[in-house]
């Protein structure tokens, strides 16, 4: 099964997840995300992620000037991200649930 | 936490990039490769997409010495999934410029290059090559200073190299260093500064060839013609020499001198012709001598000349009457007044064109013979 085609339906709530309790910018979300196991998570899906959320209003961005390098973009999740985060959590719990049971071997033990 | 500030319209020209060396470097390359992919896009979307790229490639870039372009692929991959995933449609669907055939002609082009752009990265001397061109980078950036330097002032002030012309050269070095030091980033500079690096490249060989080669000197007409004929006879000083008149080593003038070059040739300023004479007016005509067996001699010195009353030739007057002996093999002879001047004989020396003739003895003159000893004129 192809990981990352299941990344994507996925992707959006894990970024509201990883943003949830902190802000962050784009290379650090990826990173979060790496560590929290999505290994093969790619840079640009993760800022194109970021961008769609921000402009769709779920994240508040800022800019942090840097006197050694360029500005940094901070994103961090507000209201509206909040109650699409606990929207996506219900519909995978769903999902996964159903998916689960789908896949369970037969006659296991549910 | 929350607050919302305006996103910054455009890095920041200039930057300070210089100090934080090659992963900054490679960054700014990456992320300007990537807006330029999303050029089709309006300049606030591009923002918002590509909006702290820099910052967050430099971290990425930092981390490792892998070049970015190996770790992420194509930056053309990377526009392509940052769209897809801002939920954007794709460069060639929707843009103002995408579906004619001359843009799918060089899109294959590109993605030509692309794909043997990531062949050399993937190499294991390119991670080398690439940080030891990055060190060479000022003094490309010199070179091409002086290089459009030198075109602008041969240009516009001819390609002699005048003092005026070498501070404009340097000047020239210094704005090129200046320029590559600030790393433009705007796309019109961009464009303009890469337009520079390949007219520096064009017109570089022309500029080695001219500096190395033979400097063009432009003579009067009247002492260097490209005549081949002219280029015979005997030239000092850029003057064409008529006669030649030998002194002895106690500073007396010979007669019957026959001279020969060092490839054994005789050493000859005319052969009686009138086009060996590149003055306007020749001199006076000379007349050679005959050998023994009967040659002409136009190498025996001074020639004598043609008098004008058509009697018999006369040696001309001595340019310079007096000389004084010369100190050494000389002095002895000196002393004993009337004895034969004898010319020392250099060793290695001898002419390799064979044994010469004994002259006819002139009618002006005593007889001169050709080695060892040669006798004062009779005049």
């Amino acid at each position: 099964m192809d990981a990352t085609q299941l990344l994507k339906g996925v992707l959006d709530a894990a970024v509201l997840a990883v943003v949830e309790d902190d802000d962050g910018y784009g290379y650090d979300v990826v990173r979060r995300l790496r560590s929290a196991g999505l290994e093969d998570v790619g840079d640009a899906s993760v800022y194109g992620t970021l961008r769609r959320l921000y402009a769709a209003g779920a994240l508040s961005s800022y800019v942090v000037p840097s006197e050694e390098g360029p500005h940094r973009k901070y994103y961090g999740i507000n209201a509206r991200g909040r109650e699409l985060l606990e929207t996506q959590r219900k519909s995978w719990r769903a999902f996964s649930e159903t998916v689960d049971h789908l896949l369970a071997p037969e006659g296991a033990p549910r | 936490m929350s607050t919302t500030l305006p996103v910054p319209t455009a890095p920041r020209p200039g930057g300070d990039g210089g100090a934080t060396g090659d992963p900054s470097l490679d960054a700014r390359w990456y992320a300007a490769a990537v807006r330029s992919e999303l050029s089709d896009l309006p300049a606030d979307v591009v923002e918002e997409l590509s909006g702290g790229l820099e910052a967050d490639l430099a971290e990425l870039a930092a981390e490792s010495s892998t070049p970015l372009a190996e770790r992420l692929g194509p930056p053309s991959g990377y526009a392509a999934e940052l769209r897809s995933a801002a939920g954007l449609a794709p460069r060639s669907a929707g843009g103002a410029r995408g579906s004619g055939l001359w843009a799918r002609a060089t899109e294959g082009v590109r993605e030509d290059v692309e794909h043997a752009a990531a062949h050399l990265r993937a190499q294991r001397w390119w991670p080398g090559a690439v940080e030891r061109a990055v060190l060479l980078r000022p003094a490309w950036w010199a070179l091409r200073g002086a290089l459009l330097g030198w075109l602008l002032v041969g240009a516009f002030w001819g390609w002699g190299l005048t003092p005026g012309g070498f501070l404009f050269l340097l000047a020239a070095v210094a704005a090129s260093v200046e320029v590559g030091r600030r790393r433009p980033v705007v796309p019109w500079k961009r464009a303009l500064v890469l337009a520079a690096n390949v007219l520096a490249v064009l017109i570089a060989p022309f500029a080695l060839s001219s500096v190395a080669g033979p400097q063009t000197v432009y003579v009067d007409g009247g002492y260097v013609s490209s005549d081949p004929a002219a280029s015979s006879g005997v030239w000092v000083d850029g003057r064409q020499v008529t006669n030649l008149y030998p002194y002895d080593a106690q500073g007396r003038p010979l007669t019957g001198v026959q001279l020969l070059d060092d490839h054994g040739q005789p050493v000859a300023t005319t052969t009686g012709a009138a086009q060996d004479w590149t003055t306007s007016e020749g001199p006076s005509p000379l007349v050679p001598v005959v050998d023994a067996e009967g040659a002409v001699r136009w190498n025996a010195y001074p020639l004598a000349v043609q008098s004008e009353t058509g009697g018999a030739p006369v040696l001309p007057p001595l340019p310079q009457p007096t000389l004084a002996p010369l100190v050494g093999a000389g002095a002895s002879a000196a002393a004993a007044p009337g004895a034969s001047a004898t010319p020392t004989e250099l060793p290695g020396t001898t002419p390799t064109a064979g044994v010469l003739e004994p002259l006819p003895e002139p009618a002006t003159a005593t007889p001169p013979a050709l080695t060892p000893t040669a006798s004062v004129s009779a005049g």
